[in-house]
């Protein structure tokens, strides 16, 4: 009887209902796409710091200050074992350089050599023309800076002699590199290439490093690496994770923001209808107390009611929800949004806290109600 | 009779209208806030991206190669070319001038510490006020340009007095402090003894460097008002495919488009322009990560104002449709004495049009005072919504309630008189 009661109320009022269940439906997508926008926006945009390149700088102890004496240098077997020992989700790029300065038709130029398919994980540059450099086996091939491109009027396939007292190398340049820093007067090849020019085997002048997480991961790895080699200095470039921390915190205040807002305003307009429709069914109300139906079984009647379209609405706005923020995601971050099956039941009880939210205001409704009075016609 | 229907509808029924038009000022006031706050917030974002420092460097166009390794330049002291120190207000004077939030000029050095170990001096302004051609003062430097700098200690004044921001790698290996003198022997040959006021941790190579102020550097290097390299904060655009093209390849009309746009390109060439004889490129790392950053918090944004106009405007659609559907019969009357459709729809629109306006100018205010609020608690900072959302958030009330009272009265008119009034 109960039931078959709350059935009849939702089919007999289809047009006043449906306005509640689209509110509710409303609520229900928008917090389902806000709150996985939400899980997901923040590791994305964290993400995008990655381009500011490295927040981590290893040399070796500050004596090197020095110079015009040879500077010092250190092994290049922190830089493996940097590498052998953090998974890339941790330390996202670490590369070596180690420097000569090398001259080419009697011009001075610093040749920097590297682990190029590191150097192109950090990224942090253009590539003005040729190709950008990759792998770790190519010694035939070198990069030159926009600078050194224009000074020494070289370009993308012709073939650079370098001179090292008497040495000499010479490579295909493959690309020019444009960076607005230091390395647009340089030139770049691979970490061998200037081994064994220089016959520094096995030696750096530095190492930069990028660690993936915000200021707590790099402040652990730092660590990690000062008690691992004591020998080296390691430095965190802090104004980049300080920044990030702000950035983020702020779009996480946006993001939430919006969703209570949007969530208040849907309530606000289901309690309305809600209201509405109670007042619409006084006369209902009042027969079904003169028959004897007491306080707790009407009001049961009208929680029913509201949790029934409130979880209809949360089924459906999370189905809906979730398409939304995929394409959200798409055309946001041109990357798929991560979807969190998690967020469905913390969904589907906003819209429900919505939806009983609603019946507040009928509740008080019903206790007010006077069979008589209504029934009277008044 | 027309008009006074209309009085007489407004007037009686208030709790009604009361109902609608506080329901469309929240509407239009969330609407309001969200979208102030939201624009509001990627200016803030934009300039909190900024303190990474500079993004844009000018060095001399007929510079020789620099040969530069960890920041030190080994060409011999005479060789390179120079910037000259009197140009430096006129970046002030560009296009987009109060885009350039700070910059500062270098002079590279070489000294000598105690132990004979060298170091790279670097002269610079800390924090020095330039007087504009335009009669006002602009306070830059690297201050200025790197807020996000750790420095324990202060910085000292701008004047030829030797007094240096020191390192913090070197500061421990000499146990310098805050008050701490070091002497200097600047290349070739003049000694010198310079107070220590600040200690300078960066992670990068000013941890091995000696700021000392730019006129005092000038003076005892024998360099009079040049520098030799600049360094300058530009709050940007996001750089877009138009933006990567060359200028060169555009027409006029792209040209000004271009021009007129503060991307980092077109800001360096007009820097460029100001200077002459001088190379202005973007540092691409800063340039890149700003783009991409900027970007995505800018739709991101976008996103979340579209979000709370949807909420909004459902609620006040719904209201608005609830209130007329609660005037049935009210409708049944007029039509069952004979009211003329379009009579009944102008009596209901203009309703609603009255009601928009009112409900739409009480959120746009509430909605701005609810901006300030969030902003001033939330982000420490106040704001101005666009002057343009008055208008757009009238119309937009207006339009909803028209909208939400159109779809009902049609659904009403469709039914006949007497069903509705039976219903009674």
């Amino acid at each position: 009887m109960f039931w078959r009661l709350v059935w009849r109320g939702l089919l007999e009022r289809k047009s006043r209902l449906s306005v509640a269940l689209v509110a509710l439906g409303v609520a229900g997508t928008l917090s389902a796409a806000l709150l996985n926008l939400y899980l997901d926006a923040q590791q994305k945009i964290r993400g995008e710091f990655r381009r500011y390149g490295a927040n981590l700088m290893i040399s070796p102890h500050a004596s090197s200050a020095s110079v015009g004496g040879p500077p010092q240098l250190m092994a290049v077997e922190v830089a493996r074992q940097l590498e052998r020992a953090f998974p890339p989700e941790r330390l996202s790029a670490v590369v070596p350089y180690l420097y000569a300065v090398v001259a080419r038709d009697g011009q001075s130029v610093v040749l920097a050599g590297t682990w190029l398919d590191q150097f192109a994980r950090l990224g942090g540059f253009r590539v003005q023309a040729g190709t950008p450099p990759a792998g770790r086996d190519d010694t035939t091939s070198c990069w030159v800076g926009g600078s050194v491109a224009r000074g020494f009027r070289v370009e993308p396939g012709e073939a650079l002699t370098l001179r090292y007292r008497n040495a000499f190398h010479t490579c295909r340049v493959a690309g020019v590199l444009e960076t607005g820093a230091a390395e647009d007067s340089q030139v770049l090849a691979d970490l061998r290439v200037v081994e064994s020019l220089t016959g520094e085997a096995d030696r750096l002048n530095v190492i930069v490093a990028r660690v993936a997480g915000d200021a707590t991961v790099l402040e652990q790895v730092v660590h990690q690496l000062r008690t691992r080699f004591p020998s080296v200095a390691v430095n965190p470039l802090r104004q980049v994770t300080e920044a990030e921390f702000h950035v983020v915190e702020r779009i996480r205040w946006a993001l939430l923001g919006t969703t209570l807002v949007v969530l208040v305003v849907t309530a606000l307009c289901v309690l309305a209808t809600m209201t509405a429709l109670a007042f619409e069914r006084q006369p209902t109300i009042g027969t079904m107390k003169a028959l004897g139906a007491s306080h707790a079984r009407l009001s049961g009647l009208f929680v029913a009611e509201a949790a029934l379209l409130a979880v209809a609405a949360g089924l459906g706005g999370f189905l809906a929800g979730i398409l939304l923020a995929r394409w959200l995601g798409e055309t946001l971050f041109a990357s798929s949004v991560t979807l969190r099956w998690s967020t469905l039941p913390l969904s589907t009880a906003i819209t429900l806290a919505i939806g009983l939210v609603g019946v507040l205001l009928p509740l008080r409704l019903v206790r007010q109600t006077e069979p008589a009075v209504i029934l009277r016609g008044e | 009779m027309f008009l006074r229907l209309l009085r007489e509808s407004l007037l009686r029924q208030r709790r009604r209208k009361v109902l609608a038009v506080a329901a469309l000022a929240l509407g239009v006031g969330v609407t309001t806030a969200t979208l102030s706050v939201a624009v509001d917030l990627g200016d803030k974002v934009a300039r909190e991206l900024r303190s990474f420092g500079a993004n844009i460097l000018v060095q001399p166009k007929a510079d020789s190669l620099p040969v530069e390794i960890g920041g030190v330049d080994l060409r011999p002291l005479s060789e390179g070319s120079f910037l000259e120190e009197d140009d430096l207000p006129r970046l002030k004077s560009i296009f987009w001038r109060h885009h350039i939030l700070a910059f500062a000029p270098f002079l590279y050095h070489r000294a000598r510490l105690p132990g004979r170990e060298s170091v790279v001096l670097v002269g610079t302004w800390y924090r020095q006020r330039l007087s504009l051609e335009d009669g006002t003062t602009f306070v830059t430097g690297i201050a200025e340009l790197n807020p996000g700098w750790e420095l324990q200690g202060s910085w000292p004044l701008d004047h030829a007095q030797a007094e240096a921001v020191v390192g913090a790698a070197l500061a421990e290996r000499f146990s310098l402090r805050p008050g701490s003198l070091l002497g200097l022997d600047v290349l070739p040959h003049h000694s010198a003894t310079v107070a220590v006021r600040g200690i300078l941790r960066t992670g990068g190579e000013e941890d091995r460097q000696v700021f000392v102020p730019l006129a005092w550097l000038q003076r005892v290097a024998n360099r009079p008002r040049s520098f030799r390299r600049l360094q300058v904060s530009a709050l940007v655009s996001p750089e877009d495919e138009f933006a990567q093209r060359d200028p060169r390849s555009m027409t006029p009309a792209e040209y000004d488009r271009w021009y007129c746009t503060p991307y980092v390109s077109s800001i360096a060439h007009q820097i460029e322009e100001v200077l002459g004889d001088t190379e202005a490129r973007p540092i691409q790392r800063v340039a890149q990560a700003e783009t991409s950053i900027l970007s995505r918090v800018e739709r991101l944004l976008a996103l979340v104002s579209v979000a709370a106009l949807l909420g909004a405007v459902l609620a006040v659609l719904s209201t608005m449709t609830t209130g007329l559907l609660e005037r049935r019969s009210e409708i049944a009357v007029m039509k069952a004495l004979g009211a003329d459709p379009w009579l009944l729809a102008a009596f209901f629109l203009g309703e609603a049009l009255l009601l928009g306006l009112l409900g739409g100018a009480f959120g746009y205010f509430g909605g701005w005072a609810g901006a300030r609020l969030i902003a001033a608690s939330v982000f420490g900072a106040s704001i101005t919504p666009p002057p343009v959302l008055l208008p757009a958030m009238l119309m937009l009330a207006v339009v909803i309630a028209v909208g939400g009272t159109l779809v009902p009265l049609r659904m009403v008119e469709r039914t006949h008189p007497a069903l509705v009034l039976k219903e009674r």
